[in-house]
């Protein structure tokens, strides 16, 4: 168990130094002085030099990764060419509503997915399994940005039940927050859904073939007993491993969401950053979201590993 | 015996009517990809100032945009961008990848192994879409900058999906066989691995090509990808959604040719896995 942990560990640590230097590199191979790109086209001498006094732009390479990567440690990411505000504080202010967003579609998706998926494999190769997978490949298929503009042309445009865009804070209005988020969470969820609703027919299907669960039917339990207490349980394992994987599709998709339904989290600031050409924000925010992804991964490969008692007693065996 | 195997091939395929359509229907769109010159013959670029945003006629059956554009021509010759965007950036993944997996597979557990895999798990951290986005902000905005974006970011699976696919393939009675008689590694690769796992290579492809069409509309919807007056059906799309109200069949099309497109990848995907998986025997 320990170590496995350690192991596990280890690797997300050499994960998060090579993904600095990848993001240390390519902020690097923009064109041009590295001091006016962090700075900006209208910064003046004093800014530039300052700029290159603070990252040691004078030092070797190495050396110059080492003191930007001491700064990122510390949480200076520097400063946002446009607003000079620092990177950590800007992404710190944009991040709740994004979270929020994707709390929503999270929830969504599993509402969705979870009992579609088992009733799809319950069922197996009936009508209602046939529907669910065509609605899981559907979702698999639809472009998120085209269905939140069909969306919006429905619910907005012609019925008038959901505001088409924007975002108040949920602490203003609750009920306003929750309407204009629907929509917006229904579509960054809809995709999530159809990937889990697969992996969990997938695996419910596997696990309802094994032996214990034969002999839980040949002991004559209840069909729902044997379902929900023997098999969902063991079947939700690789679902959950899924989910974590998911975290960089859901971050990834909540940039087109926050777009078309104009909501002011970081997706929307990494593309305005991008335009704008602020190149410290757009270097915070790729670290930032790859780090998360790295950190996601690790606490659901490390709840695993709580919640499936054969890495936790073979001490490390399915840690691979 | 030849023709016995394309008869069991014939019969497999009919059997999975699902495969079938979805195949048919990726080869129309390849048709319209090559055939645009003579299908959509109005100049998708040419603008009509006195039929600015009309609705489906005879004459415009997809009607016309903001610049009095032709909608359908629009969304024939986007076609050529989604499939170039789609196939390139998959094969230049495949370029990538598929050596960088054959090799650390094969000297797993070395110091290039280690090397290659800790790169793609970092790589792989990056999300799909940010990766691309981080990498156009590098390059700039066009479809070749978009189009190697995505084919990088779809790169880390194909390293991985390789190296697992050696990693079983090597212990396989046949390949330590060839290695017992004295074949040398890239020989051994090259003519007793590679041929075993191209099936399972080309079933992923099957897979990400529509991932990266979808990913190329995304960018190019964002502005990140291809520049306008270039016809492609993510800018479309982004024009599009500032006159959802009043002209709503600007939306409707490149969106449909989007998705139709890509659930026809998947429905054939689906059926080419089933096709080539040897179990079904």
């Amino acid at each position: 168990m320990l170590d496995f942990l350690v192991r596990r560990v280890a690797i997300s640590v050499v994960t998060l130094l090579v993904i600095s230097l990848i993001v240390f590199t390519g902020v690097r191979m923009i064109p041009g002085d590295p001091a006016r790109v962090m700075g900006g086209t209208d910064a003046d001498a004093a800014g530039l030099a300052e700029i290159r006094q603070k990252y040691g732009l004078d030092a070797p390479i190495p050396v110059q990764y080492l003191r930007w990567l001491g700064l990122a440690l510390r949480g200076d990411l520097g400063e946002s060419i446009r607003t000079r505000e620092s990177v950590v504080w800007t992404v710190a202010r944009k991040l709740p509503i994004t979270m929020e967003l994707a709390g929503l579609s999270l929830l969504i998706a599993l509402t969705i997915a979870i009992p579609a998926g088992v009733f799809s494999a319950v069922r197996r190769n009936t009508v209602w399994d046939f529907l669910v997978n065509a609605a899981s490949l559907c979702g698999l298929s639809v472009p998120s940005f085209w269905l939140g503009l069909m969306l919006i042309l429905l619910l907005s445009v012609r019925l008038h039940w959901l505001p088409a865009s924007g975002f108040v804070p949920p602490w203003e209005d609750v009920l306003g927050n929750l309407r204009r988020m629907l929509m917006p969470a229904f579509v960054l969820g809809a995709g999530l859904a159809a990937v889990l609703m697969r992996q969990t027919r997938n695996s419910m299907i596997e696990i309802l073939s094994a032996d214990y669960i034969r002999t839980a039917w040949s002991k004559g339990l209840a069909g729902r007993a044997v379902i929900f207490r023997h098999a969902f349980r063991n079947g939700l394992i690789p679902v959950v491993t899924i989910l974590g994987l998911q975290t960089g599709a859901l971050m990834g998709g909540a940039v087109v969401t926050e777009q078309i339904f104009v909501v002011p989290g970081f997706g929307r600031l990494i593309v305005e950053s991008v335009f704008t050409r602020d190149y410290p924000l757009v270097q915070g925010v790729v670290l930032i979201t790859a780090s998360t992804y790295v950190l996601v991964n690790l606490l659901v490969d490390l709840s695993y590993s709580l919640l499936n008692p054969r890495i936790r007693i073979g001490g490390g065996t399915g840690g691979g | 015996m030849a023709g016995d195997r394309a008869g069991r091939l014939w019969r497999r395929l009919w059997r999975r009517p699902p495969a079938v359509v979805g195949a048919v229907v990726v080869l129309f769109f390849l048709g319209l990809a090559v055939g645009a010159p003579w299908i959509a013959t109005s100049d998708p670029q040419r603008s009509d100032y006195g039929k600015i945003r009309k609705a489906p006629t005879a004459a415009n059956p997809f009607g016309t945009d903001d610049l009095g554009r032709d909608n359908f021509s629009r969304v024939v010759w986007g076609t050529r961008i989604s499939m170039q965007a789609g196939v390139f950036s998959i094969l230049l993944a495949i370029a990538i990848g598929v050596p960088a997996g054959l090799v650390a597979g094969y000297r797993s557990g070395g110091l290039v192994d280690q090397l290659i895999m800790r790169l793609t798990d970092a790589w792989l951290a990056f999300p799909f879409l940010i990766l691309a986005i981080g990498l156009v902000t590098i390059m700039g905005a066009s479809l070749t900058n978009a189009t190697v974006a995505i084919g990088l970011a779809a790169t880390p699976t194909y390293i991985r999906l390789t190296r697992g696919l050696v990693l079983s393939t090597r212990e396989e009675d046949y390949v330590q066989a060839a290695r017992a008689l004295g074949a040398g590694g890239p020989r051994t690769i090259l003519r007793h691995i590679l041929p075993n796992i191209v099936s399972a290579l080309l079933v992923q492809a099957t897979v990400s090509i529509p991932g990266a069409i979808i990913a190329e509309a995304i960018l190019s919807f964002l502005g990140l990808g291809v520049q306008p007056p270039t016809p492609s059906w993510g800018t479309m799309l982004n024009t599009a959604q500032q006159f959802l109200e009043t002209a709503p069949w600007m939306a409707w099309w490149p969106g449909l040719a989007i998705f139709s497109l890509t659930l026809s990848f998947n429905l054939a995907g689906d059926g080419l896995r089933d096709l080539l998986d040897p179990r079904d025997y």
